[in-house]
């Protein structure tokens, strides 16, 4: 406000002098009578071109001068209402300190649409005593966030083996297969391995397959209507076979050890229908399955360990053939959802024709194990 | 690769893996022992370089080519680089040739080598007919070879052929070094059973002399030796070689051991160990004499017919072979034995097992040449088969009738499902059962798991606080030859196995809550085995603090949902325990009729520390069989009931 009743210091300077006129800075200093804002002055006044100053002089240069800036205060003092200035301009005075600039904010403040008169938070849940007091009339609930997880359950759950085994137990019974009993890891050779016409110097007998066991040593008889069977099915010239033409021994056969595949459970069920055959001089149709554990002796690695379950199946029926053998398999991976299977040729001792599904190359598109 | 403590582990395990031992040496880390082991699965490997197999074959194919047909005839085949090939097989230079790993079926060790797949392609691509081997000099010997009975106790067996004018190849010469090889870790199992041994005709002189001596009186040139050494030093020797020290324990323990010798007093071989320098066979090797000596007669025939058929075709003539007189007391016999065998079929019987109705006789004939088998048809009704000498694996006409749905190709007949209306599906009531007894267990949040079946002494017995097994008091089923001691016997409970479960869980969210319902072995004198399974349901608990009332929660629940009353008279009874597994006092018997069927309890803080567990566990371990066999027809029933009951019951 001073600046702008009385001028600015600059042109209060100019009054001082008369158009062409020197004075020393000395001088000036005298007259101005105290160094407050002198400096300033002379600065503004070289800016505005009124004076011209060396080291030790000033000069009056200027005719005629105008204050244009206390002018411009004035009518910023004038102004009641806030326009718009030049932002720069502003910026000088502002350092000059001859104005400052306070910012106000203003707010239209309206009632809203949950506008309440009384101040009310928002409920998070719904509670048992909100329903017996009614607190809930009115009540305005949070509304819930949907990126939140929720809360973790303790749960009980079943096995993921478990529920494949379940799955193939389903489609087994679908497709009419009767369950065979398995409860016996412990077999004898006789069963595992002579009865399935597996020759007794066979690799998957050696001890780096098979686990032998040192207690129960021995089973305990050899099956009476079997053994003679297999001793000269094995010795060969019987059943149409010239067979191993070796000698076949008893007591390796009785040999325990932990089974190494369920197809003695199956062999004994074969054993079993053949009685039954024979005593009520019917065949029916049978299909038998089993889905348990059986024990190796192997290299253990990220997907194999010496323990693992074996999904067996049997058809004895008249009329089937290798197209049956496919047909059911083929149909088994079907319901998984499998469905490009094709077969290959493959060797075991005691079957004709097996084969196996994808081989490795091919596991890319089918993830199937390789053989069935 | 397997570390060993001692040297009397590392011989037990190499022995066991005889052959097949790639390298034993001392780690010296406190004196370990390390052995490469490479197992021989059931199904043998070669390994042949493609353009080997390409050129006996007589034609240009790419690998999936290759592959398809090999599929389709039971081979497996993968593409690999001669970085793989083992080590005797390698003569080339070329490095980056490819070479196919082969899986060959078990019982067909005529594919177990190239010339042995291609001659089995030919035939299968019609590229050529099955080949008919002959023996020169119409089937009279020229050489002969005298057994002496000294033989008998320990190598009685000997069967010999020659290959005259025969031309090797480094491609065939390696071939036939890996055939001997492959068939000795084989059908010879590991030379046991066969030892065969090649010999350079034009270096010794026959009649041959096949007798055995003790080890003293043996002394030749080995092969690859600078000097003469008698037996007993080559057995030294041996020691140190890690392939052969495999083989001395053949012969070492026998007063004698086998040799034979030429006219001339020098040394041919000491099988199954190793052959003399003198008549070792080179590439340059004119006339080839191969001996087998053997234990088992039909074993040394099949060894000594694969070797020599799959190799005749470099003899001139080709395919002709020089037969051998073997003398043994005083019988004179002419090997090898190459007469084919006539195998009569029915042509009903092809049908039935191919699911093919229209096949005829001709038609069965005309397949059979792809499997590399002459036939000839009788009738409309019957064929012949004439089975050639390389071709052992054929048994029965069932052999027969597979090789002719080979020939057809399993992927050319159609799958047909069976006649289903004969057949029912059933399940087991016992997995019924345990099927109902897993929802319930789950339904109160127990998350269900799956252990080992064997598992070590120590952590069934001694961490579980009781007695192991004794002379006397043979609790459970003891393995004799254990992977290792973490898993020697069977077990007699599934509660050590859900404790190890919970050690490797322990970051779980508390309250931790596992359960099993599997099998246990039991020593039975009364089953054909000596043993038996019996399924067993355990439960497991842990938390802050033991929570002894959940396990029982979960008991009463269970027997709730079986509609087991707890009852004197006609349920279940519970009475304090004398398990040592659980702390005393703080443990309850479950029985039925004064029977005990189950047992549960607060764990034994020793028990704990035993397993490394640091919080308090619960225990519940119950008898499903007898529960079964007691209750179970009602409890089927039952189980339909309770679910409409119970649905109205707050539990």
């Amino acid at each position: 406000a001073k600046a702008a009743n009385e001028g600015t210091p600059e042109f209060k300077l100019i009054q001082l002098l008369k158009t062409g006129e020197e004075k020393t800075r000395e001088e000036m200093g005298k007259i101005w009578g105290s160094q407050d804002g002198l400096q300033i002055a002379i600065n503004k006044g070289m800016q505005s071109k009124w004076i011209v100053c060396t080291k030790t002089t000033i000069k009056r240069i200027a005719e005629e001068v105008k204050d244009e800036t206390a002018s411009k205060l004035k009518t910023m003092l004038a102004n009641k209402v806030p326009g718009d200035y030049d932002k720069k301009m502003l910026q000088d005075l502002k350092k000059r300190q001859l104005l400052s600039i306070k910012k106000i904010k203003f707010y239209k403040v309206t009632k809203g649409p949950n506008f309440q008169p009384k101040r009310q938070a928002e409920i998070a849940d719904l509670t048992a005593e909100m329903l017996a007091k009614k607190t809930w009339e009115g009540v305005k609930f949070k509304k819930l966030n949907p990126l939140a997880k929720g809360k973790e359950l303790s749960t009980g759950n079943f096995h993921p083996l478990f529920q494949l085994r379940d799955q193939f137990r389903s489609i087994l019974l679908e497709l009419g297969f009767e369950e065979m009993p398995t409860d016996f890891y412990v077999d004898s050779s006789f069963w595992n391995f002579d009865a399935l016409f597996i020759p007794q110097q066979h690799p998957a007998r050696d001890m780096q397959d098979t686990f032998f066991l040192s207690e129960p040593e021995l089973c305990n008889s050899l099956n009476p209507d079997l053994k003679d069977n297999v001793k000269k099915a094995h010795e060969g010239n019987c059943y149409g076979s010239i067979g191993y033409r070796y000698n076949w021994e008893p007591e390796e056969a009785r040999k325990n050890i932990m089974r190494t595949h369920t197809t003695p459970c199956s062999a004994r069920m074969l054993l079993a229908l053949s009685k039954e055959i024979a005593k009520t001089k019917v065949f029916t149709p049978k299909k038998y399955f089993s889905i348990d554990k059986v024990f190796r002796n192997e290299a253990t690695d990220a997907t194999h360990l010496y323990e693992f379950h074996q999904v067996e199946g049997l058809i004895a029926d008249t009329k089937v053939s290798l197209k049956q053998l496919m047909g059911v398999i083929a149909e088994f991976f079907n319901r998984l959802g499998i469905t490009n299977v094709k077969f290959k040729p493959t060797f075991n001792p005691y079957t004709c024709l097996l084969y196996t599904s994808p081989s490795p190359r091919d596991l890319s598109t089918s993830r199937m194990p390789s053989s069935a | 690769v397997f570390f060993f403590n001692d040297t009397a582990t590392t011989e037990i395990y190499t022995q066991a893996f005889v052959g097949s031992v790639r390298c034993v040496q001392e780690t010296g880390i406190n004196a370990e022992y390390m052995g490469i082991i490479c197992q021989l699965g059931s199904m043998p490997t070669i390994y042949v370089i493609k353009d080997t197999l390409i050129s006996l074959l007589g034609k240009q194919l790419t690998d999936e080519q290759f592959m398809d047909i090999c599929f389709d005839y039971g081979l497996e085949i993968e593409l690999t680089d001669m970085k793989a090939m083992p080590h005797r097989d390698i003569a080339h230079e070329k490095e980056d040739q490819i070479v196919y790993k082969i899986d060959v079926p078990a019982n067909r060790y005529d594919l177990l080598c190239a010339e042995g797949v291609a001659r089995a392609l030919r035939c299968y691509l019609g590229l050529s007919d099955p080949v008919t081997y002959s023996l020169t000099n119409g089937g009279k010997p020229i050489e002969k070879i005298v057994v002496d009975s000294s033989v008998k106790a320990i190598r009685p067996y000997v069967v010999c052929g020659i290959l005259r004018n025969i031309t090797f190849t480094p491609e065939s010469y390696n071939s036939f070094i890996s055939l001997q090889d492959k068939l000795h870790a084989t059908l010879c199992r590991h030379r046991k059973f066969v030892a065969i041994g090649t010999h350079d005709l034009d270096t010794i002189k026959g009649p041959f002399l096949y007798r055995a001596l003790p080890p003293k009186e043996i002394c030749f040139k080995a092969l690859n030796q600078a000097k003469e050494m008698t037996a007993e030093e080559l057995m030294v020797l041996y020691e140190e070689d890690l392939k052969l020290k495999a083989y001395l324990g053949i012969i070492r323990s026998s007063p004698v051991y086998p040799v034979i010798y030429d006219a001339n007093g020098v040394v041919l071989s000491m099988p199954p160990i190793i052959n003399g320098e003198h008549s070792k066979i080179s590439l340059k090797t004119k006339n080839v004499f191969i001996e087998c000596t053997a234990l088992d007669l039909t074993k040394a025939i099949l060894t000594l017919n694969e070797v020599i058929c799959s190799f005749s075709q470099y003899s001139n003539p080709a395919f002709t072979i020089e037969g051998v007189e073997v003398i043994n007391e005083g019988k004179s016999e002419v090997y090898p034995k190459i007469e084919t065998r006539d195998v009569l079929v029915d042509v009903e019987y092809v049908r039935n097992i191919t699911g093919s109705p229209e096949l005829t006789s001709a038609q069965c004939v005309q397949l059979l040449k792809k499997m590399d088998v002459r036939g000839e048809v009788i009738s409309d009704l019957a064929f012949k088969a004439i089975v050639p000498p390389t071709r052992g694996d054929i048994l029965h006409k069932c052999d027969i009738a597979e090789d002719v749905a080979v020939a057809i190709g399993f992927n050319n007949l159609k799958p047909e499902l069976p006649n289903v209306s004969g057949t029912i599906g059933k399940q087991l009531p016992i997995n019924k059962l345990t099927n109902e007894l897993r929802k319930v267990c789950t339904c109160a949040k127990y998350n269900e798991c799956l252990t080992l079946c064997l598992v070590s002494k120590v952590e069934q017995f001694t961490k579980m606080r009781k007695k192991g097994p004794s002379k006397d008091n043979k609790i459970c089923v003891l393995l004799s030859n254990p992977i290792s001691s973490e898993c020697d016997s069977a077990r007699v409970s599934l509660l050590p196995g859900l404790l190890k479960c919970l050690r490797s869980n322990i970051d779980v969210k508390l309250p931790i809550r596992f359960f099993e319902i599997g099998d246990i072995v039991l020593l039975d004198p009364s089953t054909e085995t000596g043993a038996r399974n019996a399924r067993r349901l355990a439960a497991l608990y842990s938390d802050l603090s033991a929570g002894f009332e959940y396990i029982h929660g979960l008991l009463d629940y269970i027997m709730v949902k079986l509609g087991i009353p707890c009852d004197k008279e006609v349920g279940y009874q519970l009475r304090t325990g004398k398990d040592e597994s659980f702390i005393e006092g703080a443990q309850l018997e479950i029985v039925h009729k004064g029977v005990p069927i189950g047992i549960m309890g607060i764990v034994h803080p020793e028990v704990l520390l035993a397993f490394d567990l640091g919080y308090p566990v619960s225990l519940l371990e119950l008898d499903i069989d007898y529960l079964a066999k007691v209750f179970f027809h009602q409890l089927i029933l039952k189980l339909i009931d309770n679910e409409f009951r119970l649905s109205l019951i707050h539990i």
